[in-house]
């Protein structure tokens, strides 16, 4: 590729008691780039991503992002170099409404600025006219959609998405696709976890695939989901 | 404008309230007065927060202890003296936060708790300067006034602290770490500063308060200063109102206080059980209290009006 690495990530481990969860994990993701992350069910996938946002500290291992080492550093310091996420499962404040959810994670911003932003992302994914629900009464989908606006308050370099596409109809997959189509094209760097080979066809660069702690493959999704230790992962 | 209308008025009955009622009713509000106050104090940590304490008396009753024993040995006028208080209570909070708000949950309320009564021993056991078990007298406070007069100010201070804290960033931030503190800390928020703000915040008020009550009382010992029953009651107040709400603690102290009183005064024998009666009504009933039901019903507009206001303001721009 050739592109300056943002993330970097050197034989990262990550143990759970007796169970190896990230076992030495070497990885780069490229700035300006799309990276998928795929492997089975428990293959490491989501706990590589807890060690990159700072959720979980790594038992061993380097991680580096804009050239800063993160390991060691809290979620909301890492926050702040530029690093956002979304979750598997999506983690709104059900008791807050939409806007509410987007102003409490900002910073650096007047409550006005915060508002508009909050506003301006809302109406990216098309959700503007939710701005006063309360987030419990949201549809999954909808929770979605709200989540990724959340996850660009503070304009990160590098997204974070674990399973964007996961539970969600084809025609709402192909909207976020849209919408994470132009934030690739607004320069913002997606890093995301995702079993729809046809959507990460359509958007990775790179995939890389995880079996059992590690990274077992590394390159275009074409080639990946050829790749014999790939299919021997998954069959 | 209702509301300031609302306010305005409220502001109005007690500024009156002393000048034309008997000394009953005076000694009656000062005590909803201390129980509005520390029902505010303990929403901030627990009701925005969602880090329930059963050990915020622990600050009360520091209060108390520093207030009368800066009356008695350095002669310093009881209002000082209550702000200093005030002043002990932040001081011993902060460290205090930093280590007790690593527990979560139960582990906090009853680590709180135990915190309490390890002040309460403490004081027991420190007689060569408590006077342990016997307390420490202070001179009789024979006019009510100014102490009425402090506490509705205190109040009143907290009613509007609370407003402008539901309506910003830092409230919101709380709300956050009530509902998903792991999934705000991932999403940028500082949770420990934050939490330990909120904490300190909700200890000052009741430090002062605690000055104020012992000046009042011209008495203080360790089972009043640390007294679970108060603990109780004002936990009791804000559920019953609402926790996290601008006038939760408010409708709730003035309720349960009036409740009380006229239990007590009809049944004297009787009246706690019938308290607990009502309290254990209203929780099953309504178990997010009668300000967030009258909310979700439509009876009264929803909190944190500010950001809707802005919200109304700006103009979105083109995604």
């Amino acid at each position: 590729m050739g592109a300056t690495p943002l993330l970097v990530v050197e034989g990262v481990v990550k143990r759970f008691g007796g169970v190896v969860a990230v076992n030495g994990a070497t990885c780069s993701v490229a700035e300006r780039s799309v990276t998928g992350l795929i492997g089975p069910n428990g293959s490491g996938k989501s706990t590589l991503f807890n060690c990159i946002a700072g959720v979980e500290r790594p038992d061993a291992g380097q991680i580096t992002f804009l050239g800063r080492r993160i390991n060691g550093r809290s979620p909301s310091q890492i926050c702040e170099i530029g690093l956002a996420r979304t979750f598997q499962i999506t983690r709104l404040f059900r008791e807050m409404t939409v806007l509410e959810n987007l102003v409490a994670v900002a910073h650096g911003l007047s409550d006005a600025a915060a508002v508009r932003r909050a506003q301006e992302l809302l109406a990216m994914v098309e959700v503007g006219h939710l701005q006063h629900a309360l987030a419990g009464t949201l549809s999954y989908g909808q929770r979605k959609l709200v989540e990724i606006a959340r996850a660009l308050m503070f304009a990160p370099k590098l997204l974070l998405l674990d399973e964007p596409f996961a539970g969600i109809n084809p025609r709402l997959q192909n909207r976020i696709l849209r919408y994470l189509e132009r934030l690739r094209d607004r320069g913002v760097t997606l890093f995301l976890i995702d079993h729809e080979m046809r959507i990460l066809l359509n958007i990775c660069e790179t995939v890389l695939a995880m079996d059992a702690g590690e990274i077992i493959a590394e390159g275009a999704p074409d080639v990946i989901r050829k790749d014999p230790r790939v299919l021997a992962a998954y069959f | 404008m209702s509301g300031r209308i609302v306010a305005l008025v409220l502001l109005a009955v007690t500024a009156a309230l002393p000048l034309a009622s008997a000394a009953y009713v005076v000694s009656f509000t000062v005590q909803l007065l201390l129980f509005v106050i520390l029902a505010y104090s303990w929403n901030i940590i627990s009701g925005y927060t969602g880090y329930t304490s059963f050990g915020h008396t622990s600050f009360f009753g520091l209060g108390a202890y520093a207030s009368t024993l800066l009356i008695l040995h350095a002669q310093i006028a009881w209002p000082l003296a209550a702000l200093g208080g005030g002043a002990l209570a932040v001081a011993v909070a902060w460290p205090l936060g930093l280590v007790m708000l690593r527990l979560r949950g139960s582990f906090f309320a009853i680590g709180m708790f135990g915190l309490a009564r390890a002040f309460e021993a403490l004081a027991f056991g420190w007689a060569s300067v408590t006077q342990g078990g016997t307390g420490l007298y202070l001179p009789p406070a024979y006019d009510l006034r100014p102490i009425y007069y402090l506490l509705a100010a205190l109040a009143f201070g907290l009613v509007f602290l609370t407003y402008r804290l539901d309506n910003s960033r830092f409230g919101l931030q709380l709300l956050a770490i009530r509902e998903d503190e792991d999934g705000a800390e991932a999403l940028g928020v500082k949770t420990t500063r934050l939490k330990v703000r909120a904490f300190v915040l909700s200890a000052a008020a009741p430090g002062i308060c605690g000055g104020l009550y012992a000046t009042y009382l011209s008495f203080i010992d360790p089972p009043t200063a640390f007294s679970p029953a108060t603990e109780l009651t004002t936990i009791a107040m804000v559920l019953f109102g609402g926790m996290g709400t601008v006038l939760g603690p408010l409708v709730g102290a003035v309720v349960l206080s009036v409740l009380y009183e006229v239990l007590w005064a009809r049944f004297p024998q009787i009246y706690l059980g019938m308290v607990g009666l009502a309290i254990a009504g209203v929780v099953l009933l309504m178990p997010r209290g009668v300000l967030p039901l009258a909310m979700r019903r439509g009876w009264l507009p929803h909190g944190r009006g500010a950001l809707r206001r802005l919200a109304s303001r700006a103009v979105p721009a083109e995604a």
